[in-house]
């Protein structure tokens, strides 16, 4: 084998493996899910994709008057954690073909976590899918993307 | 009276096998953490990073990474590097991940006290998988912090954690 070929092969192998990272990063964003309660902020940190709560529809609760904090997570320590920059969606990879998989997805209004998979439908649609177990058994919502205008001084 | 004895004899294998563990202080780890400007009021994120010295973190020569059994953040303080953006904070959940460990929520402070130069975070009772993030070689820090007002600057702040460690010894 020549070394043109080597050189050649290893170029195409870092350019499919670049493209494939760039690929994963169409899920960056804020996105909003089908009940329009919330709107979530999927950023990149350390390869994996994470989404935290950045606007709450209600952000206060209606009993203290207080902003919502997280009074249903298992770990009573945490209860005063806030709601507003949460992270619901921790440690997606994307995995090709528009999927990300090995994550999980917090429900704030009953403290569960379940394991989840996003696809992208288009540039400005995502499905997200959390399930227990098997992935048969789930609930899937789709999410979508906000065009977010800077603000400007 | 023969499962009893069984279940016994299984429990003291057991017992056998994990042996005797120390609790051992780590050195304090300090971490800049930086959110990039622009930044806006409300929720965002400040990151750092640290590598993995076992030797230096538990005074240790040559510590074999399979001994640590389990690790615990105990405390966590920070000092916001630019005196004029103290108060500018209002609320804190401090995370850490690594390329192969899930992120865990390891502290927080809500609200965050107005006008002090250090301030003590409050640390999660519960803390899962830290020891096999301390197996790798490096460790992200992930802060998300809610400012009250925009800052037209990067938000830096020194991170000081002290770590409790399950070793064997």
């Amino acid at each position: 084998m020549s070394i043109a070929v080597v050189i050649t092969g290893l170029f195409y192998g870092t350019n499919t493996y670049l493209n494939a990272e760039n690929e994963g990063d169409a899920l960056i964003g804020v996105w909003e899910p089908s009940h329009g309660k919330a709107r979530v902020k999927i950023d990149k940190i350390a390869d994996k994709y994470y989404g935290k709560i950045v606007w709450l529809k209600e952000p206060n609760d209606p009993a203290t008057g207080e902003p919502k904090v997280d009074k249903n997570n298992p770990d009573a320590s945490m209860h005063n954690a806030p709601l507003r920059g949460y992270r619901i969606l921790k440690d997606f990879e994307y995995q090709g073909d528009g999927q990300w998989e090995n994550g999980t997805i917090y429900d704030p209004e009953n403290g569960s976590t379940y394991s989840c998979i996003i696809k992208l439908k288009d540039d400005n649609t995502i499905e997200i899918r959390g399930y227990i177990g098997v992935k048969t058994f789930g609930r899937t919502d789709v999410w979508k993307r906000l065009k977010i205008e800077k603000k400007k001084k | 009276m023969k499962k009893l004895v069984t279940l016994l004899s299984f429990g003291l294998l057991l017992a056998a096998c994990s042996g005797p563990t120390e609790t051992v202080t780590s050195e304090p780890i300090t971490v800049t953490m930086t959110a990039d400007f622009p930044l806006y009021e409300g929720a965002n994120t400040s990151i750092g990073e640290f590598e993995v010295d076992l030797d230096q973190l538990l005074n240790k020569q040559g510590f074999i990474v399979d001994n640590i059994k389990n690790v615990k953040l105990t405390a966590a303080s920070l000092t916001i590097a630019d005196s004029d953006y103290t108060g500018l904070m209002d609320q804190i959940s401090l995370q850490l991940t690594t390329s192969n460990s899930g992120m865990q929520k390891v502290g927080l402070l809500n609200p965050v006290p107005m006008g002090k130069e250090t301030i003590v975070l409050q640390m999660a009772a519960e803390q899962k998988g830290l020891a096999a993030m301390f197996k790798e070689n490096k460790i992200v820090v992930v802060a998300d912090i809610n400012l009250i007002e925009d800052l037209e600057d990067d938000f830096v702040f020194e991170l000081v954690m002290n770590f409790e460690f399950e070793v064997k010894p």
